[in-house]
């Protein structure tokens, strides 16, 4: 049932999936990286966040780990999540969905300054 | 600051989901909050806040998570589950769920007493009665029967029959009738007594003599009587006597009024 959720993909789960492909992160950190991955167009919200992380926990495409202290302030345990190869394998999917429809795009000279 | 306020409004998402990640969404508030310093900055992180608590809130309690009920172990050869909440009585609730016990109750005591229908099923006899008396009156009607009176060897055996209909309680009525002889002395000529069949507990007793034949073998009477939604027909011929009792037999039920 949540898998049905991700199909089609949300940008948020996408970007949080992204964020994720290749370090393990915090939620904080996850909403940094999505920011600076956007161009700061996207802001995650706590709701929004944790409510998209709860999701793509209960599709098994990330997974949560032990709790651990946060290496700047170590008094403070943080959750940390990884993308498990259910997620790489979605992430990878959808980015090939993607290029593929940048390759149309570029094809159709719709992209500013692409190569003819 | 930012995070006492955020924290209020925490309070409002579903139980499971601030259980799960409150503590982590006020961590994520209060990063943002010491990063996002100044006016405008902080100004852009409360509008982002609201938007997303706008957003998010409402999805949590549309789409609430799905909490399997686990089989954990068996007690004594018994399965049993989780005990997934525990929740107390209410006790607003509680007094809610009396008043309203109470108000089914006495409406239920006040459709019985004014149908008379269910008498039978609810209340016992003597405390219908008891209501009866108090919603019901009295009342009495009296009849004159001017004639004079001979027995067989033609002395004047009475020169004036007298009674009255009054109705007994709510289920009966009787009819009494005295004869005045020349000593003075009154003696009842007969007494009618029965309960109506068919009148509610409730009725008001109703009626008429319409007229009244005595001589000196035979006393006959007859009467209509109104009964609530009932017609009766009183048909009495009897030797006289001094006292008799009548029966059911001597009535004739007619058609409901």
């Amino acid at each position: 049932m949540p898998r049905r959720k991700l199909d089609p993909l949300p940008s948020v789960a996408f970007n949080i999936l992204l964020a994720l492909a290749d370090e393990d992160l915090h939620g904080y950190g996850i909403m940094r990286k999505v920011e600076q991955q956007t161009g700061g167009r996207v802001r995650l919200g706590p709701g929004t966040l944790y409510g998209s992380l709860r999701t793509l926990l209960e599709a098994g495409v990330i997974e949560e780990l032990d709790v651990s202290f946060d290496s700047e302030r170590s008094s403070e345990r943080r959750r940390y999540y990884r993308l498990t190869s259910a997620g790489l394998k979605l992430v990878r999917s959808e980015v090939e969905a993607l290029a593929q429809t940048l390759r149309v795009a570029r094809s159709k000279r719709i992209l500013r300054g692409a190569d003819a | 600051m930012p995070e006492k306020l955020y924290a209020f409004l925490l309070k409002l998402y579903p139980d499971h989901f601030r259980r799960t990640y409150g503590d982590e969404m006020l961590r994520l508030v209060a990063d943002r909050a010491a990063s996002e310093k100044g006016f405008l900055r902080g100004l852009r992180l409360w509008l982002d806040l609201l938007l997303d608590f706008a957003v998010s809130l409402p999805r949590e309690y549309v789409n609430p998570r799905a909490t399997p009920i686990v089989a954990t172990q068996s007690l004594n050869g018994e399965p049993t589950f989780q005990l997934l909440a525990e929740r107390g009585p209410n006790p607003i609730l509680l007094c809610l769920g009396g008043i309203l016990s109470a108000l089914m109750f006495w409406a239920c005591v006040f459709a019985v007493a004014h149908t008379g229908t269910f008498p039978a099923l609810f209340l016992t006899s003597s405390l219908l009665q008891g209501l009866a008396q108090v919603t019901s009156a009295q009342a009495q009607y009296p009849y004159e029967q001017e004639s004079p009176i001979r027995n067989s060897a033609g002395n004047l055996a009475g020169e004036r029959s007298s009674g009255n209909f009054a109705s007994v309680g709510d289920y009966s009525f009787c009819m009494t009738a005295q004869r005045d002889i020349p000593s003075n002395s009154v003696q009842p000529l007969f007494v009618f007594d029965f309960a109506p069949p068919g009148a509610s507990g409730i009725a008001l007793i109703d009626g008429r003599v319409v007229k009244i034949f005595k001589n000196e073998q035979h006393l006959s009477i007859h009467a209509h009587v109104i009964a609530g939604d009932h017609h009766f027909v009183l048909h009495l011929d009897r030797p006289a006597e001094s006292t008799f009792m009548s029966s059911n037999d001597d009535i004739e039920h007619c058609q409901p009024k």
